[in-house]
């Protein structure tokens, strides 16, 4: 199955969103406290900043980021990750207004950036995502080409990358040598 | 089939995600470590302490006529050099006749590219060492950043460090005549 350059370009986003997506919210499941501390901060209204509402949220991330990689769900994948991305942005904008200082947890950790510039950019592309993803929906794809076992791997290459390179701030202190290096 | 096992792949790396989420938060909850570790400080045991080499490089020369001299050995190879070469490029560039800095390396280009980008190339005191090959025959130190102090061209300590101020408290204690490499 020869993919055009669309179809392929179309793989490599949902691939990278998905797996966005699902870091994040898997992060924020198993670790739901630094994004509660942003969002007390930004006075969001305390029954929006409870446990469950961070992991309500968290799920809400992980099925729009799956729903892309499935034939069946990827035109709802799309609208799921538009909204999620317009809310991400949303936060940014507010972090920005009322100048955001504690980390924002958007993947579980305490070492993140503020909410800000960066989450309305990173928002914004993945409503642009949804966007593409939808609009491949109408056009006339290869069945399948940019969903099924290429995205999925791509999905788990992207989430291991973006893991790493979250968990720097930690792992790094770890593993590099401390005692003398041979000569 | 391909499908079943994109999907193991997949659910194997979102596990991976939350092992390091819950590590993560693990790390937060651990008290930043203070300095102590970073300025221990730790004898090289199996060093030839005592001895006096039967050769020196052109660059260490001045070291045999110093009564008290500091060798610095780094590598290119070492993470922890990185930070005190950059510290001893200061302290080189002051001029001090009884320090020297030794640079092993696995290649001679490597150790000159190591100097180069730490501003310590352009100094006499400077000698690359291949395979760190001198160091570990006269003084059977394989281990860097290390710090050796000389009495009259005489190894008389061998130190591992990973703090340059530490190490420099140190020597003072050693020796009472090194108030200028200090």
């Amino acid at each position: 199955m020869a993919l055009s350059s669309h179809e392929v370009l179309l793989l490599a986003v949902n691939s990278v969103v998905a797996a966005s997506l699902v870091h994040a919210g898997l992060s924020k499941l198993a670790v739901p406290g630094p994004l509660r501390q942003a969002l007390a901060e930004l006075r969001v209204p305390a029954p929006l900043t409870t446990v469950a509402a961070v992991r309500a949220y968290a799920v809400a991330e992980c099925l729009a980021g799956l729903a892309l990689l499935a034939d069946p769900t990827r035109a709802a994948g799309g609208v799921l990750v538009a909204g999620v991305g317009l809310a991400v942005a949303a936060l940014g904008v507010l972090g920005i207004i009322r100048g955001s200082v504690t980390p924002c947890g958007c993947f579980g950790n305490r070492d993140s950036r503020p909410l800000g510039l960066t989450n309305v950019a990173i928002g914004l592309g993945f409503a642009v995502a949804g966007a593409l993803s939808l609009a491949g929906g109408a056009a006339d794809l290869t069945p399948e080409a940019p969903v099924g076992a290429p995205a999925l791997l791509g999905g788990a290459g992207a989430m291991l990358l973006l893991c790493l390179y979250v968990s720097r701030g930690w792992a790094w202190p770890l593993i590099r040598p401390r005692r003398g290096t041979s000569l | 089939m391909i499908l079943f096992l994109s999907v193991v792949v997949f659910l194997l790396a979102a596990a991976v995600v939350v092992v390091f989420a819950m590590l993560g938060e693990l790390a937060s909850r651990v008290p930043a470590p203070d300095d102590d570790g970073r300025r221990r400080i730790e004898s090289i045991d199996t060093a030839k302490a005592g001895h006096r080499p039967s050769y020196w490089p052109a660059a260490l020369a001045h070291v045999a006529d110093q009564e008290y001299a500091l060798v610095l050995v780094l590598s290119s190879t070492c993470s922890s050099c990185e930070t005190i070469a950059g510290q001893v490029r200061t302290m080189l560039d002051r001029g001090p006749a009884n320090l020297a800095v030794i640079v092993a390396c696995p290649a001679r280009e490597r150790g000159e590219h190591f100097a180069a980008v730490h501003g310590i190339d352009r100094h006499d005191a400077l000698f690359v060492d291949e395979d760190g090959a001198w160091v570990k025959r006269e003084f059977a130190v394989d281990t860097s950043p290390a710090a050796l102090l000389f009495r009259n061209g005489t190894l008389q300590s061998a130190l591992l460090f990973w703090d340059l101020p530490a190490v420099l408290n140190a020597v003072g204690s050693l020796s009472t005549a090194d108030q200028e490499v200090a």
